[in-house]
């Protein structure tokens, strides 16, 4: 097991030295940070003055050098406009980390359940309307639906606010924008998982012992069932924790993915590389766990 | 296994539950009564959405990234020495008066004496020069203005009169700070201030202006309240405003701006054309500011590559006689849009050429004119149309441009429109990698660029930097050896310090523009807001970029 922890984190660090490089270089190609930050109209010497004060005029692998050494002691650098990235991205954090754990919430509570249903009764009523919303989620996409759940639960109905992080029941629509998909491919995973583990031996081994159903369904079918669930829930989580780009401008959220679609805009190099850098920290961080936690779950990973 | 998962899950929801509860902050907007306070005093709190707001604690002076973003409410917070009337003409602000000496090497700006900061300390001409040095010559400046600091020798303050000393006549200079015109580089600051709590004066602003500041949540809102101290000077108390509270929030999409307005949970809100006539089906109050902003289409192959088609002035013509502007503006802008005459001029601008009309849809003649030039079906000419989205600019532009090579194709042209980001475009602009605009390059297909801008920029400057040989940012647009008459024009305009002379010579410049088809400006459009039943009277001035303006002088309906 040791081994195994070992071998996960050394390629956890080696993808996450990767990344930070190729965004590095990457950004670099979309334009020139002198020319967007001053005027259109500034001299030539002040935008060479304004390049070397952010250190743009140095050469490439000087940059990164001195990027990645900051990197070793925590240091995002600084945002073009002078803040330490590490604080702007930890301003954003809350808001969208929040959000994450209620769509989260949403795609598990409503997934879980449509998923083993959908089973249990296959070919039912139940199945073909858990089938549906499942179809649905994967279909719609999220910028149409935050907009339709606005128009009807806010504008109609008037239940919950428009936009703007402003109490719990602000959660309740970006939550369900985000999550919508999410319950989609829980709701099928679990659901094929389920028919799988539901044909097998053990199961009607169980049934034939004459345990109730609620039993052989919730203790031995369940069980089995989540762990190919728990991969996709964990990468989930990880895109959750990106932010929405989409959904956090539609409801006016203050997260992650609006700032770093900001930052690209206004080509702010250091902003972008720390939100890259965070967002596949989240990633190989959750996968990561989700890797341990499946060893711990399933012993012939372990062993493997 | 079920209870090793529940406990994650069960905590999870408990931690997603105590940030939402921490992360939120409960507000009741557009709670208040509307109308005035019983001591007749200004109450109620007025409800403001802008398409963005900039970030607590960032250096909105010196940052020129920030100045559009911060100016909705950042303006009812500070004042300037110059401010513009509805007509854009400069009137007095903090200064009462200013003038340029004989030799229009310096102007000298005179201060209103006993203007209060919110703080209770006396604005001096010191605390402008101090701020408008800062934005000129600060190193770490972006500003937009900071492209004059090669002019300016130097801006002093003393007892009440700002001296601004140049290196050259510089007729346009008060423009440079006015309220509109400049940007926020006119903004005045305290020194003392800022001395004492450093860049914290960016997160824990004051100002003299009509409200003070409250508080900033991140770049979602900001609360502003009436500054009714007793001691502030008459021209301050005459500024008072009609709502005792004032909460500015972002919101950077359409729809959700409108639903806000719907919902009651906004009083003012900038709307997009494509919800206007729902809103108006329903109902909703709207108010129009026309000429907000404006957009305009180059040939880039113009006198910068002989073999470019569009030195031929007959393919200029043709090209800009083929866009169908009044059907464009009826049709994508729904009549909230009218054809434009002159680049960054517009009705109610200085300069504006008054009798000068926007160029006539003649499809028949096009064609003609180009069979002069040697273009018919059989040699059809061809174009690029690069344009881009730009949030908070000339709305609709990949449409327009959509529209207008669909007119083009009507005339035989072939068409095809390049939906680029703005900062791409701009790069390529300005490291001339568009077709046409080198010597050596094909003859087509001719490059047409399409550029959106708001009306009152000064005009003066940015038409001399774009379209002279001035800069070294120059000639991305023209070849100003092949025109010498526009730099001569430009530098007249710039040394004339008789304002209504100024006026009428940039008039004359328009029209010498059109005559000679040197550029297509193509639409002028209006910003519209829709305004909840709390909004009487807003003294709304102009509007660049479409945003909401002057909150201090919005009044409570009766």
């Amino acid at each position: 097991m040791t081994r195994y922890l070992v071998g996960r984190i050394f390629q956890a660090v080696l993808g996450l030295v990767f990344i930070t490089t190729l965004v590095f270089f990457l950004v670099r190609l979309t334009g020139d940070p002198a020319r967007i930050l001053m005027s259109d109209f500034a001299p030539l010497e002040l935008r060479e003055e304004l390049a070397q004060r952010l250190g743009l005029d140095r050469p490439l692998y000087e940059q990164y050098l001195s990027y990645m050494g900051g990197l070793f002691s925590l240091d995002l650098g600084r945002s073009f406009n002078g803040q330490p990235v590490i604080d702007i991205l930890l301003a954003r954090f809350p808001a969208t980390a929040s959000l994450a754990l209620a769509a989260m919430f949403v795609a598990i509570v409503l997934g879980l359940p449509l998923g083993i249903l959908s089973a249990v009764y296959r070919g039912s009523a139940i199945d073909i309307f858990a089938r549906t919303v499942a179809l649905f989620g994967q279909s719609v996409p999220a910028f149409w639906l935050a907009i339709m759940l606005v128009l009807i639960f806010a504008v109609i109905l008037r239940i919950f606010p428009v936009a703007y992080s402003q109490g719990i029941e602000s959660y309740v629509l970006p939550a369900i924008a985000i999550g919508w998909a999410a319950v989609a491919g829980i709701a099928r995973l679990v659901r094929s998982s389920m028919l799988d583990v539901l044909d097998s031996d053990y199961v009607r081994m169980a049934r034939a012992k004459g345990l109730p159903s609620t039993v052989v369904v919730v203790k031995h079918a369940f069980r089995s069932a989540l762990i190919p669930v728990l991969t996709f829930a964990g990468l989930v989580l990880g895109s959750f924790l990106n932010g929405s780009v989409v959904v956090e401008t539609v409801f006016a959220w203050p997260g992650l993915g609006k700032l770093t679609l900001d930052a690209v805009n206004s080509r702010d190099f250091p902003v972008v590389q720390g939100a890259v850098i965070m967002i596949a920290v989240f990633f190989i961080t959750i996968n990561l766990l989700v890797d341990l936690l499946y060893a711990f779950l399933d012993p012939r990973v372990r062993y493997r | 296994m079920s209870r090793n998962l529940s406990a994650p899950l069960a905590a999870g929801v408990v931690v997603s539950l105590v940030l939402a509860a921490c992360g939120g902050q409960a507000t009741s907007p557009s709670a208040g009564a509307s109308g005035g306070g019983s001591d007749g005093g200004p109450s109620g709190e007025l409800v403001v959405i802008t398409p963005s707001l900039t970030g607590q604690g960032e250096d909105v002076i010196t940052q020129a990234a920030l100045e559009w973003s911060h100016k909705p409410w950042w303006d009812d917070v500070h004042d300037y020495v110059i401010e513009q009337d509805t007509e854009g003409a400069l009137v007095p602000g903090l200064a009462t008066e200013w003038t340029p000496s004989e030799d229009g090497l310096t102007w000298t700006f005179t201060i209103r004496e006993g203007v209060k900061f919110h703080n209770g300390d006396t604005l001096t001409a010191e605390d402008v020069a101090w701020s408008w040095n800062r934005v000129i010559f600060d190193p770490a400046s972006t500003h937009t203005i900071i492209g004059r600091a090669p002019e300016v020798e130097s801006i002093t303050g003393d007892g009440n009169e700002v001296v601004v000393v140049t290196r050259s006549p510089q007729a346009t200079l008060p423009m440079w700070f006015a309220e509109l015109d400049g940007g926020s580089a006119g903004a005045v600051y305290s020194q003392a201030y800022y001395e004492e709590v450093g860049d914290e004066m960016w997160s824990e602003p004051i100002g003299t202006g009509p409200y003070q500041f409250v508080s900033m949540e991140g770049e979602q809102s900001a609360t502003l309240t009436a500054f009714l101290d007793e001691e502030r000077s008459d021209w301050q108390q005459e500024r008072t405003p009609g709502f005792k509270d004032l909460t500015i929030r972002a919101a950077p999409d359409a729809s959700t701006r409108v639903a806000l307005l719907q919902t009651g949970e906004a009083d003012v809100v900038p709307l997009p054309i494509s919800s206007i006539e729902e809103l108006e089906g329903a109902g909703a109050e709207l108010i129009q500011v026309p000429g907000a902003t404006q957009s305009v289409m180059w040939c880039m192959g113009f006198s910068m590559n002989p073999d470019s088609p569009c030195n031929d002035e007959a393919v200029r013509e043709a090209l800009s006689i083929a866009i169908d502007r009044q059907g464009i503006a009826d049709s994508i802008f729904r009549g909230y849009a009218q054809p434009s005459s002159a680049f960054m001029a517009g009705e109610g601008a200085h300069g504006n050429p008054e009798s000068l009309a926007a160029a006539d849809f003649d499809p028949e003649r096009a064609v003609e004119l180009l069979a002069q030039a040697g273009f018919d079906e059989s040699n059809p000419l061809t174009v690029e149309i690069v344009v881009a989205d730009v949030p908070g600019d000339m709305p609709l532009m990949p449409t327009t441009a959509e529209a207008i090579a669909g007119n083009y194709a009507d005339i035989g042209v072939e068409a095809s429109v390049r939906v680029g980001e703005e900062e791409a475009n701009k790069e390529a602009l300005f490291g001339f990698e568009f077709n046409g605009q080198e010597a050596g390059d094909p003859p087509t297909p001719i490059t047409l660029y399409i550029r959106g801008m708001d009306n009152r920029y000064y005009f003066v400057d940015e038409q001399a930097t774009l379209f002279t040989d001035d800069s070294e940012n120059g000639s991305s647009v023209w070849n100003a050896d092949a025109f010498p008459e526009m730099s001569e024009r430009l530098r007249a305009i710039q040394a004339e310090f008789d304002f209504d002379a100024q006026g009428e010579m940039m008039a004359d410049y328009h029209n010498w523009m059109a005559e000679n088809w040197l550029q297509m400006p193509l639409l002028s459009a209006s910003a519209v807001f829709g305004v909840s039943d709390k909004v009487g009277g807003w003294d709304f001035r102009i509007a660049g970029k479409g945003f909401p303006h002057n909150m201090w002088s919005i009044q409570p309906a009766e």
